[in-house]
């Protein structure tokens, strides 16, 4: 029986425990086969077990594998048999919109508007603007939209006209098989259908699904008697329902039954009034698949699926040697020959890079890096055609500013510009943008012409004193200082320095009022001191004498990293995990060895067999003694002496003992004797030394009489095992022989 | 003679001319110690301003007495080492002052620096000070140096440990530092000083020293302890004040006003003294009175918040309509300075023109009347925009301004409402009182027997009925006035607070207002000034040919 063929088996990964990481571990895990005679039931269904072996099924044994694990893991899981439309029969998918384009629009979540009426409300402008040409601006503007709404959905309806699948003969007649979950488990609350091959949940009412014949699993088989041409979505799915269900077993699987009215005290009445009957237990071995064959996945470590325009390819972790484990390519066209966006996913790179997105239209790369790396880069976005390790070309690097000491968060790069942003830094400083003038012929490299360096607020200073933006044109050699604006100020003051030239008064700096102007906002302050002037102006020149020399610093910077970044994506490499023990080698030549050193010792161990004989052996034929047997007056003596000597160390062991034992026994009795004389004049210190000490021997005493005992009790099973082994030792072969022969007689 | 002369003043009495601080030796001073070079000519140039000075150094002059200082109100850090002061005297008006050195002078005794409460650095170091005292109020002092003075009981340091801030401590070089006790004391007793005669105090130097001086420590301990437990205490009662004045109803939860009622009526204290029924009475008439204060001080709370809840959302309400305005005006101006770019380009292209003698100022004139015209078109439009937001924005504030009041007053108006029930209740209580105390005592009098143990006052008083009804009734009205003090304090309070915040926020609004309209013709002033300039600049460039033919002719 089919039900027989259904072994429920508990997976035991991370994501195993919900029914989409096992319909997407089926979809991956399995090549699909098409049924060979798409109207029929198939002749045979190979078990699930084979099937996973094999790593390839039809419909039938996909659901089967499905179900299993399904049930194993709690859910209350069945076999669908019944018919289905050719895409879903033939898994084909170049008709369906790929599910896993990423979602690249931005989630703007509005704050919802506060409740309470606002107790205070400014009050609204008055609004002078006509009614009426806002209305006919409106009807404009909505017949325009109509228009083009119409012709959009013109457009829609040929493009499903051209992608509409072409005519299927025998549609409604395809034999399939499908997965079906019935909600009371596992907080499922509708019933809803799988489809192996796909991986994907489908609502009852899906329209592939065209007629459902019958349901089984392992407990029980259920034909549907029902019609089902107003779709599958109208069946009621109460398999208790005996109008709509008909059960090939009586009764009803044990988690479904009532009890009531059953006698349950008498096992036999029970039995007999219950009148349910049970699927006899599966044929096929436990569903388990290896922790390996889990992380692999994919048949081959490779599997490829084209959908509508989309061409998506996954991998197998460490299978590629960048990587490189789902790749999904957008294309132009049905045939699959322009590409218009690539996402490519990676894991395990030494380089932390996570993601890829091309744009091949744009000519754009947009990398993105998990924490971790040197420079800290998290996001890097390029143009295609940007010489590859020049800040000149177009790119963005976004960086983890909080783990960098200069805080840099974003840098923007393009021809004759060059823009820093920070975050949070101890100066203020927020943005620093670069223009360069192009070079001309004489002198190619590009030349600084304006740095814009803008801080924020310092709540601590004054406004008139707190630096919001500092210009330096270092070409026409001026500098222009603009300041924060005050509370309720919508002027700000400014103040422009025209740079002394250093050189005419040598390297001091002087100062001409004539050569700066400024605007101070506030008309009641007084006009600045010339000193401060002076004090800004020598500080600002310091100030851009620094930032040209952080320019060109970060300048050879980028590059550096650029390069790094160059070296890692032509030479990827992958990281291996400290404790994988397949692929770190290092670990597991090391384990390797540590297995050899063990096992050799072992080895050592066996041969260093110690031989009670050897001493004795050596006295008689020095030390290098080979193995030949000895003659029996040779042997009788060796045999002796070593007896004798056992039977002499076991009794001289003895008496060391008792020895012991009897000066250790008198002395507590002494100590006793004199305890019981004078206990009644004892201070009691001398009392509780007097029993610490006591204890003590008796404790020693003690130890000593069990080693007595214990080597009365076993010097002679002792004797005896030396003498075994004697009788069986190779040596003495000969002399045993004889002594057996003569014992015998 | 005449070397006799000289030798004896070089030994015994070098001519030492005694310095007097004044004007001239405070600029030479600053003048001295102010910046060098270029920076040194543009300070010397604008001349000293002895109220902007933050520091002054006052060394080597000699001086005898500290004086004429109070003109450097910024002052921040004084020194005046190596003179001959010996008091410290004249420096309370130098409130900001931050570090103050009299090292090297002869100063006996500490005193007169109560006012210099942000002190954070004293260096008394060689004087000759024999004790440590007068310096409590200097709660920031970080560092002290005391050393080679004259302090001859260690003990005395113990002082120092009052200073909950104080890091630093210098003492070496006095007499009692021949004593190895002291260094031991020093470290052990001064546990928040981290370095002692600049060195750092290690953990294992402490601990020996307060295995020595264990008693002793532990005494001071124990004061410091108590001082600490009674200065939080106060702190918190004053919190607790401070917190309740805010919703007017100070002192008056808990018994406590009832008390000092009852302490401030001789005569009802007085006639308490009978005791018997008459205490029973008081503890209902304290525990009425309490009840009634806790529902009013309650209520005074609540009030307080939901005030503070809607000066919150009037203020949030302003803030945000003024950030708008500010936001919108920045975006004109930028506007504008956009477009005077352009044509200050153009207006300078005329005058390079000019200049380089291409064209005559009669050829050019037509040209800048024409950008002068446009200039004055953006400014005008310019101040056209500015002014229009200024005015929506003042018009938008102005009648939720006014409703803001409304919502205060009545707000202020329910809270004496309330309090005027409860100080009713009050009175009720009061007069309750008081005629229960009638009726006790009226039982009592004349009874000898019952008056025996009394005090002699008091018996004479329960003698006599008309001197008893007398006493009742003046430590009623007695009462009567304090209840009525306390509530118009808190009345008037409460109105004078919601006065002021309301006319508080029309001035700041007007204020407001005013500034920027000012700030918009400021600059629209200066955009113009700047304007002319420029044209002035071109018509006055005479060129050099002319100007050499003038000068030959002259």
């Amino acid at each position: 029986m089919v039900c027989t063929s259904i072994r429920p088996t508990k997976l035991c990964y991370s994501d195993t425990t919900s029914w989409q990481g096992l319909s997407s571990l089926v979809s991956d895990y399995f090549d699909y086969e098409p049924l060979r005679k798409p109207m029929l039931l198939p002749e045979r269904i190979i078990s699930a077990y084979t099937a996973i072996v094999r790593r390839s099924g039809n419909p039938f044994e996909l659901a089967h594998v499905l179900v299993s694990w399904l049930i194993g893991a709690g859910y209350d899981a069945y076999v669908v048999v019944g018919c289905a439309k050719r895409d879903v029969c033939m898994a084909i998918r170049y008709r369906t919109v790929c599910p896993e384009i990423p979602d690249e629009s931005a989630v703007i979540d509005t704050p919802p508007p506060s409740e309470e009426e606002p107790r205070y409300r400014l009050v609204p402008l008055p609004d002078l603007t006509s009614k009426y040409c806002k209305d006919m601006d409106q009807k404009e503007a909505e017949k325009q939209q109509a228009e083009l709404n119409k012709i959009e959905s013109e457009r829609l309806k040929k493009i499903a006209e051209l992608e509409k699948p072409p005519p299927d003969e025998i549609d409604g007649w395809r034999t399939h098989a499908w997965v079906l979950v019935l909600p009371g488990f596992k907080g499922v609350e509708e019933p809803f259908f799988i489809e192996p091959s796909e991986g994907n949940g489908y609502p009852i009412s899906a329209p592939q699904y065209q007629q459902l014949d019958s349901i089984y699993n392992n407990e029980n088989y259920y034909v549907n008697l029902k019609s089902c041409a107003e779709g599958l979505g109208s069946l009621n799915y109460d398999l208790n329902e005996l109008t709509c269900w008909e059960h090939l077993l009586a009764g009803e699987p044990f988690h479904r039954r009532q009890l009531v009215g059953i006698d349950c005290a008498d096992k036999k009445t029970a039995f007999d009034t219950e009148k349910h009957l049970d699927v006899p237990t599966s044929w096929i071995e436990k569903l388990d698949i290896t922790a390996d064959e889990y992380e692999q996945r994919y048949p081959g470590s490779h599997k490829v699926i084209r959908y509508k325009k989309v061409l998506s390819e996954k991998f197998s972790p460490y299978s590629e040697r960048d990587g490189v484990i789902k790749r999904i390519i957008i294309y132009e066209d049905y045939a699959l020959s322009i590409p218009l966006l690539t996402y490519e996913w990676y894991k395990n790179r030494v380089d932390k890079m996570l993601t890829v997105k091309i744009d091949h239209l744009k000519r754009e790369v947009r990398e993105t890096f998990g924490i971790g790396r040197k420079d800290h880069l998290l996001k890097h976005i390029y143009s295609m055609d940007a010489p590859t390790t020049s800040v000149e070309g177009e790119r963005t690097l976004e960086f983890n500013y909080y783990a960098r000491l200069d805080h840099l968060t974003k840098l923007v790069c393009t021809g004759l510009t060059f823009d820093e942003y920070y975050t949070d830094r101890e100066d203020r400083l927020e943005t620093r943008f670069i223009t360069y003038t192009e070079g001309n012929k004489f002198d190619p490299k590009r030349q600084v012409k304006d740095i814009i360096e803008t801080y924020n607020r310092n709540p601590d200073i004054p406004s008139k004193d707190d630096i919001w933006k500092k210009i330096f044109h270092t070409q026409e050699n001026t500098i222009e200082i603009l300041y924060h604006y005050d509370y309720n100020f919508v002027t700000n003051n400014t103040r422009f320095f025209i740079k002394p030239n250093l050189a005419e008064t040598g390297g001091k700096i002087l100062f001409y009022p004539d050569k700066t102007t400024g605007y101070i906002a506030d008309p009641c302050t007084k006009p600045p001191r010339p000193l401060d002037v002076y004090y800004a102006l020598c500080d600002n020149m310091e100030s851009e004498h620094h930032s040209r020399k952080h320019i060109r610093d970060r300048e050879s910077d980028i590059t550096g990293y650029l390069k790094q970044r160059e070296c890692e994506l032509n030479e990827p490499i992958l990281f291996v995990g400290l404790f994988d023990t397949e692929r770190n080698d290092a670990a597991k030549k090391g384990w390797q060895e540590q297995e050899t050193q063990k096992a050799e010792v072992t080895e050592r161990e066996k041969d260093a067999e110690i031989d009670p004989l050897a001493p004795y052996l050596a006295r008689m034929f020095g030390s290098g003694h080979g193995a030949g047997a000895l003659t029996v007056k040779e042997a009788t003596l060796v045999r002796e002496q070593c007896l004798n000597d056992f039977r002499a160390k076991q009794l001289a062991r003895q008496n060391l003992v008792q020895e012991r034992f009897d000066k250790l026994n008198a002395e507590y009795k002494n100590k006793r004797l004199w305890y019981l004389a004078n206990q009644f004049i004892l201070t009691p210190e001398k009392e509780s030394a007097y029993f610490a000490l006591s204890a003590e021997l008796a404790f020693q005493v003690h130890t000593l009489e069990v080693r007595l005992t214990r080597h009365r009790d076993l010097s002679s099973p002792r004797f005896k095992a030396l003498e075994d082994y004697l009788d069986k030792h190779p040596l003495l072969k000969e002399f045993n022989r004889l002594r057996h022969y003569y014992r015998m007689k | 003679m005449s070397e006799k002369k000289s030798l004896n003043s070089l030994i015994i009495h070098p001519d030492i001319e005694p310095g007097v601080i004044d004007n001239a030796m405070l600029t030479r001073c600053i003048l001295e110690y102010g910046p060098k070079e270029e920076a040194g000519r543009l300070f010397a140039e604008e001349g000293v301003h002895l109220d902007e000075a933050q520091i002054v150094r006052l060394e080597f002059q000699n001086i005898l007495r500290i004086d004429h200082l109070w003109m450097l109100k910024s002052l921040r850090k004084l020194t005046l080492a190596h003179n001959l002061i010996e008091k410290i005297e004249n420096l309370e008006l130098l409130v900001g002052l931050n570090e103050l050195d009299l090292s090297f002078n002869k100063i006996e005794k500490i005193e007169n620096l109560d006012e210099l409460v942000n002190l954070e650095i004293l260096t008394l170091f060689h004087n000759k000070i024999r004790k440590l005292e007068n310096m409590d109020t200097l709660e920031n002092l970080l560092v002290f140096s005391i050393g080679d003075n004259l302090i001859e009981d260690y003990k005395e340091m113990s002082y120092m440990r009052r200073f909950r801030k104080l890091r630093s401590v210098s003492f070496k070089g006095n007499p009692c530092c021949d004593d190895p006790m002291t260094n031991q004391f020093l470290k052990s007793a001064l546990t928040r000083v981290t370095y002692l005669d600049y060195k750092l105090i290690a953990e294992e130097e402490r601990e020996s020293g307060r295995a020595l001086f264990r008693g002793h420590l532990r005494k001071l301990d124990d004061a410091d302890e108590k001082a600490e437990k009674e200065r939080l205490a106060k702190e918190d009662y004053e919190a607790k004040v401070k917190f309740y004045a805010l919703s007017f109803v100070e002192y008056l939860s808990g018994p406590e006003l009832l008390d000092s009622m009852f302490e401030k009526d001789p005569d009802g204290s007085l006639l308490l003294k009978v005791g018997g029924e008459l205490l029973g009475f008081y503890e209902q008439y304290k525990e009425q009175y309490e009840e009634t204060m806790a529902g009013l001080v309650q209520f005074a709370q609540e009030a307080y918040n939901s005030r503070q809840n809607e000066i919150k959302l009037f203020k949030d309400l302003v803030d945000n309509a003024l950030e708008d305005s500010v936001v919108k005006s920045k975006m004109v101006v930028a506007g504008f300075e956009e477009k005077k770019k352009s044509l200050i380009d153009q207006m300078n292209e005329l005058i390079g023109r000019f200049t380089s003698k291409k064209a005559t100022i009669e050829q050019l004139e037509p040209n800048i009347i024409d950008a002068g015209e446009a200039f004055n078109d953006i400014i005008y439009d310019l101040w056209k925009k500015l002014m229009t937001i200024e005015m929506q924005l003042y018009e938008q504030c102005e009648e939720s301004r006014v409703q803001f009041a409304v919502n205060m007053t009545e707000m202020i108006t329910k809270l004496l409402e309330v309090s005027r029930n409860a100080f009713g209740a009050w009175r009720e209580h009061e007069g309750m009182w008081s005629m229960r105390q009638f009726e006790a005592l009226s039982k009592l009098l004349g009874n000898k027997i019952m008056l025996g143990d009394a005090p002699p006052e008091l018996f004479e008083v329960m003698m006599d009925r008309d001197q008893m009804m007398n006493l009742i009734a003046q430590s009623s009205d007695n009462h009567m006035r304090f209840i009525d003090a306390r509530e118009d304090l808190l009345m008037t309070r409460a109105n004078n607070w919601r006065d002021e915040l309301i006319q508080g926020a029309n001035d700041n609004e007007i204020k407001r207002n005013r500034d920027r309209i000012l700030e918009i013709y400021y600059y629209i002033d200066n955009q113009r000034e700047e304007w002319t300039d420029m044209q002035m600049n071109m018509t006055e460039t005479v060129d050099p040919e002319t100007a050499a033919l003038l000068g030959d002719d002259f």
